[in-house]
Order: C-alpha cells, then structure tokens, then sequence
C-alpha cells in the first residue's frame, strides 16, 4: 500500500520494456531473415548467370563436368536442361532418370528468356530449397541453394536475440525499478511533507533537489508553508497583541455568540464577576443583569451599537454597557465601571453647589444689608451694618482667593518660589498680623521658639498663609475672654515642627479626619460657630504636603486641640 | 397684636439684616441658631411663620420642617425655606417637607417682605 505509486510504476515500466523486447525481437528477427534471404537469392543469381555463361562459353568440359564444378562452387545442386525441359547434366543425380523440369517454375521462366527463382521443398529430397534458373541458348541452367541451412542459422539469431533481449529486460527493469523506488520515494516524502502541514505542523519542508517537476511541486509546497506559516505567525502575533490590549485595558469586554454563549473575555471581565467567565457557556451564567442582557440582545437582533446603563452586575457598582455587533453573528460587549468616573463627578458638582453656597451666603448679608441702608440711610444701625458689609465682602475675597488656590494646587498649576525661610521670623511676623483679633477676643498668645533654627525651604507666602489659617482657626474655636494659644517650635532631626495648641473645645476623634476635607467644618452652638469657608486646613495640608511635611490634630473633646506640621530642614538632606 | 415670626439661620449677619426687615414691616421676631432651637422656640411661642434656613448645625431646616409638620396644632405656622442652594432638586425637597415658600439666597429685600406679608394676610 505504501508503495502503491512504485509498484504502478514498475509494472508499467515491465510492459512497456516486455512489449518493446518483443516486437523489436520479432521485426528484428523478421528484417535479418528476409536480408538473408534476398542476400541469398541475390548470390545465388549471380552464380547461375556465371554458370549459364560458363555453359555458353566452355567446350573444354562436359556439361555433366561444368555442373559437378559449378554445383560444388555454389554449394548448391546444378541442373542444365534443354529446351524441352529433359535434364541434360545434373550435379548430384544421372539425368536420365529424371523427369522432365520445363514445368518447373524457375525453368518456365528461363526457357521464356528471363531469371526466374522459386522456393519450394524439393520433390526428391523433401526439403526446402531456393531455385534459381537462367535462360543459355538451347535451354537453360538453374542451381538449387539448401534452405535448411538458413533455418539452422536463423534459429541461432533468434536464440541470441532473446537471449541479448532478456539481458537488456533485465537491465531495464532493474534500472526502472531503481528509479521508480527512487521517484517514489521522493513523491512519498512530499505526501508526508504535507500530512505533517495538515495537521498543522507547519515547520516541515521537503527540501528536495530541483531536478524536474517534482522538484518544482516540492519547492512550491515548501513555498506555500513557508507562506502559510509566516501568515500564521502574524495572525498569531497580532491576536497576542490584541489579548494583551485587552488585557490591560480598564473595561471589562466579553464576546457573546449569536446564540449567547460566552466566547471569549478579558482579564478585567474575569475578575469582575467573582465565579470566573465559563467560555462556551451561556451568558446568563456569567452576567445575571437584565439591562446588560438585553442591551445584548438588541445589539445582536438589530445588528446595531447598543448601549446602557447596568447597575446589577456586580452590587453597588454601576457599569456602562456597550454592544457591538460582529460582523459573523454575537457581539462584543464592553463595560465600563462608571462608579469612579460617577464619584468625581459627584465630587465636582458637590464641589461647585458648596462654592456657590459659600459665595451665596455672603451675598446675602450684603445685598439685604445694602438694600436696607439705601431704604433708610439714617438708621442708627447703620455702623455696624456697614461693619458686616465689609466683613462679608472680606469672606467673599477670601474665599475666591482660596478657591483660586485650590484649583491651583488640584491642576498642579501652582508656581511656588522656594527659598531658604526662617521659620521664627514668619511665627513672629503671623502672630504679630493677628495681634489686634487676640486683642479684641482677650486671648492670651505665648510663643516658644529657640534662637536660631535651620532654614526650610519653601514659599514664605504659602507658609505665612498656612501659619494664618491655623492662628485664625485657634482664635476663632478659643472662649473669648479665657482663650489661650500657644505655639511652639522645635528642630527634629531633619524637620522643623510647629504646633499650634488651643484651649478651645476640642475636636472629637470622629471629626479629626473629616476636618481636612474640602469644605468640612464642624460646628458647635455653644460658642461662636466657625464662619470659614471649609477650605482653609485642607489649602494648608496641600501646601505642607507640597513642600515635603506633614499637618495633622491632636484634640479630645474638651481639652482644645493642637495642630502640628513638619517641614524638613534644607540642612539635613 | 402683630404676629409674631422665627428666624432660625445659623449665620449672624443674616439673621441681623432678617430682623431688621422684619422689625421694620412691624412682626415680633424671634431667633433660633440651629435646627433643636428652631423646634424649641415654636414650642415657646407659637410663631404665626417660621424662616427656616436649609444648612443648620444640629438638624436641617428640612428636618425642622417636616417635624413641624407631624404636629397638627402647628399645621397653620407658614414655613418659608432659605437657602443658598438654589437647585430645583432642593427647592422640590423643601415643597416637599411642607414648606409654603422656598426662597433662594441672596434675595431682594422689597421681593422677600412682599412675599412675607402676602403669606401672613392671605390667612
């Protein structure tokens, strides 16, 4: 079986080698014969015509003596007859008893004036002969040539024929054979060449010699998979490409077929549903949400872009689903998780109602105190409500001041100049800004600083409006009249600390963290509730932070509070 | 006997221009600083119309609202919601607790009387 090819080549090769064998054999055999025998018949001719003139022209010689001599010359039997056809003289029988030849063929021929031949067995001795007669004046010659030595001599051409046939057979089949063991093994190697691309190993090559057609079909398969493999490296590469693009995409994409089963999914997908996607497993397994399911369902039916709104594929989270037809059936679905891009957005419209809250509020003092005094110019209240006036546009210039900042720092937009400060100069000159509010609140101030402290480097502005916010903050939560601030400065190693201690009411452990946040401020009714914007100690922290230190509080309720900041020392690094 | 009104507004400067309207348009003020305040004074005097602001330390003005409203005796005090938050959302949600009027800040103080004498007479 496996050398079907060698074998239907071999057998033919025997056929065609056998056939040819023998018809070259037979028409070999055929053409030398009838050579022979025209050579013959031609010779013997040429013998009787000599001896028909030998009889015209010998008187020495009896005829009887010319054919004994002719016969044994020609090595063929002499016969001389007259023209009557009675046999004159004979090389090998006595004339008289033979009968008359005139109706012999070759004679008849003779006698009428022309060489004539003829082959036949001979009536006397029974085999066959070649007879030849030429015409002499008062009758005729003929000389009779032994067919049977022909024959003899044939039938040994004819074995060496065979013989030298069946050696060139032999080396013909052999030399047929090894070819076709040689082509079949080529054509064997190209049929395993390709069974091994069938199955998918597309690395195999025939690597053959490019001697003839089969050498043309090798190269052009060696070809072609070399093709289909660089093809396949390419589709290859680039689906790895795009599973790693996926993969390190944020949303979540998942491909459905037409008939919702899960194809395919990403890493972001996989991890979003707790129990793993299941490929080839229906959809509904995976994402139980109905506005998911039938956004992918109308994306499917409508061969449309559908999108929506999912909020129960994973609790509290909410996703923002589009589907997108494939161009094969199913879609590819991508979910993004809306939840951060929801809470800033949230954080930017909370941010934005409590700036125009803020601003509003002052606003209104001034717009209802101002329309009042231009109704009534002359009230006696009329001092102090031009006093709140001038407060509550002060709290409007702050506060859009602070807004600026704020949006400074948030876009990192801040251009802050950092030079070497001496941070008992900027206590010193914060204290000494604030001096008329601890004066008018009776608050006693105590400030506790060494001589000399190492530089920090940093924006003496921001850091004068830091020491400010925390100054004013203390002020404002001190009980006026008892109120007491102290603030202190010390050098760490490496860091410059500054506390600023209170003997307000304190902030509770709850409210410490929430205080730094924008627009978070906790009231009390008990004293004067802050009227700051809620901007102040997160502006202040941002700042410290930017410059490398820390702002925190240390407050129990009842007990004032202490804010602190670190800034580290340029000399230290 | 003129009737009497609650500011309750935790900002001072406000309160000051509120009662000085007020005063003027002849009402016997009253002042609450927070939401438990606010409660406690209508116990105390019963006010014809309460000015509510919406952001108060303690217990919002909506909350002060809505607690009024659960008392049947107290089913004819006029609410008048202030706000500096002007979002339909919020003034939908002060409607909502019972108030009469929502009025947003900064407001004109010609507008705002106004609006205060016509709630008190149309009773």
């Amino acid at each position: 079986m496996k050398n079907r090819i060698f074998f239907k080549m071999l057998a033919v090769f025997v056929i065609v080698i056998g056939v040819t064998a023998v018809l070259f054999d037979v028409m070999l055999g055929r053409a030398w014969e009838a050579s022979l025998r025209s050579q013959i018949e031609r010779d013997l001719t040429q013998k009787t015509l000599l001896f028909a003139h030998r009889v015209g022209t010998d008187k020495t010689h009896s005829l009887s003596e010319i054919a004994a001599q002719e016969g044994q010359a020609a090595g063929a039997r002499a016969t001389i007859i007259d023209a009557n056809g009675n046999v004159l003289a004979d090389s090998e029988a006595v004339p008289s008893s033979m009968e008359n030849h005139a109706n012999r063929a070759e004679f008849a021929a003779a006698l009428s004036g022309k060489t004539g031949s003829n082959e036949r067995r001979s009536a006397t001795l029974g085999i066959p002969f070649l007879y030849v007669a030429a015409p002499i004046s008062g009758g005729a010659v003929r000389l009779a040539y032994p067919l049977s030595e022909i024959d003899a001599v044939q039938t040994e051409v004819r074995r060496r024929l065979l013989w030298g046939s069946l050696v060139a057979f032999l080396i013909a089949l052999l030399i047929a054979a090894s070819w076709s063991v040689w082509t079949a093994r080529r054509l064997e190697r190209i049929v395993d060449v390709a069974a091994h691309i069938e199955r998918g190993d597309l690395r195999a090559r025939v690597n053959a010699a490019p001697l003839d057609e089969i050498g043309r079909v090798a190269a052009a398969i060696d070809k072609t998979a070399g093709q289909i493999e660089r093809s396949f490296a390419a589709v290859r590469s680039s689906q790895r490409q795009l599973e790693t693009l996926l993969n390190s995409m944020q949303d979540a994409v998942i491909a459905i077929s037409a008939d919702g089963l899960v194809r395919w999914a990403n890493q972001p997908m996989d991890q979003l549903v707790p129990q793993r996607t299941r490929l080839n497993a229906p959809v509904v397994e995976t994402i139980r949400d109905p506005d998911f399911l039938a956004t992918v369902k109308a994306a499917t039916s409508s061969k449309e872009v559908r999108t929506a709104r999912a909020t129960s594929i994973v609790p509290g989270r909410a996703f923002d689903v589009t589907a997108a037809p494939l161009p094969e059936g199913g879609v590819v679905a991508v979910l993004r998780d809306l939840t951060e891009t929801e809470r800033v957005e949230k954080t930017r419209r909370d941010f934005i109602a409590n700036v125009s809250h803020e601003l509003r509020t002052p606003l209104t003092s001034i717009r209802a105190l101002t329309e009042i005094l231009l109704d009534d110019p002359e009230i006696e209240q009329r001092k102090k409500f031009l006093g709140i006036i001038t407060k509550e546009s002060e709290r409007l210039t702050r506060l859009i001041n602070q807004v600026l900042d704020l949006s400074k720092i948030e876009s990192g937009k801040a251009e802050w100049q950092a030079t070497n400060v001496d941070m008992t100069a900027v206590i010193s000159d914060t204290v000494a800004a604030m001096s008329q509010v601890f004066q008018e609140r009776h608050i006693e101030v105590k400030v506790k600083a060494p001589d000399r402290v190492s530089p920090v480097a940093v924006d003496v502005d921001r850091i004068i409006q830091v020491m400010l916010n925390l100054l004013s903050n203390a002020a404002k939560f001190c009980e006026s009249g008892k109120g007491r601030i102290e603030i202190a400065l010390s050098e760490q190693a490496r860091n410059l600390r500054v506390d600023v201690r209170d003997n307000g009411p304190g902030i509770d452990p709850k409210d410490q963290a929430i205080i730094f946040d924008k627009f978070r401020q906790v009231g009390d009714t008990l004293t004067d509730k802050p009227h700051g914007s809620g901007l102040g100690l997160h502006i202040s922290r941002r700042i410290v932070e930017h410059f490398g230190g820390r702002l925190w509080v240390e407050s129990s309720r009842g007990r004032g509070a202490c804010f602190s900041f670190t800034l580290p020392t340029g000399a230290g690094a | 006997m003129s009737k009497k009104i609650l500011i309750a507004d935790d900002e001072p400067n406000i309160v000051v221009a509120l009662e000085y309207l007020l005063r003027r348009g002849g009402y016997e003020v009253h002042i609450a600083r927070n939401g438990d305040e606010a409660l406690r004074q209508v116990e105390a005097h019963v006010p014809d119309l309460v000015l509510l602001d919406v952001m108060m330390p303690q217990r919002s003005g909506y909350d002060v609202c809505k607690r009024m409203r659960e008392r049947p005796d107290w089913r004819h005090i006029k609410i008048v919601m202030l706000s500096a938050k002007g979002r339909d959302a919020e003034v939908n949600r002060g409607l909502a607790a019972g108030a009469d009027l929502y009025v947003t800040k900064p407001f004109s103080t010609r507008e705002f009387i106004e609006k205060i004498n016509g709630l008190l007479d149309s009773r």
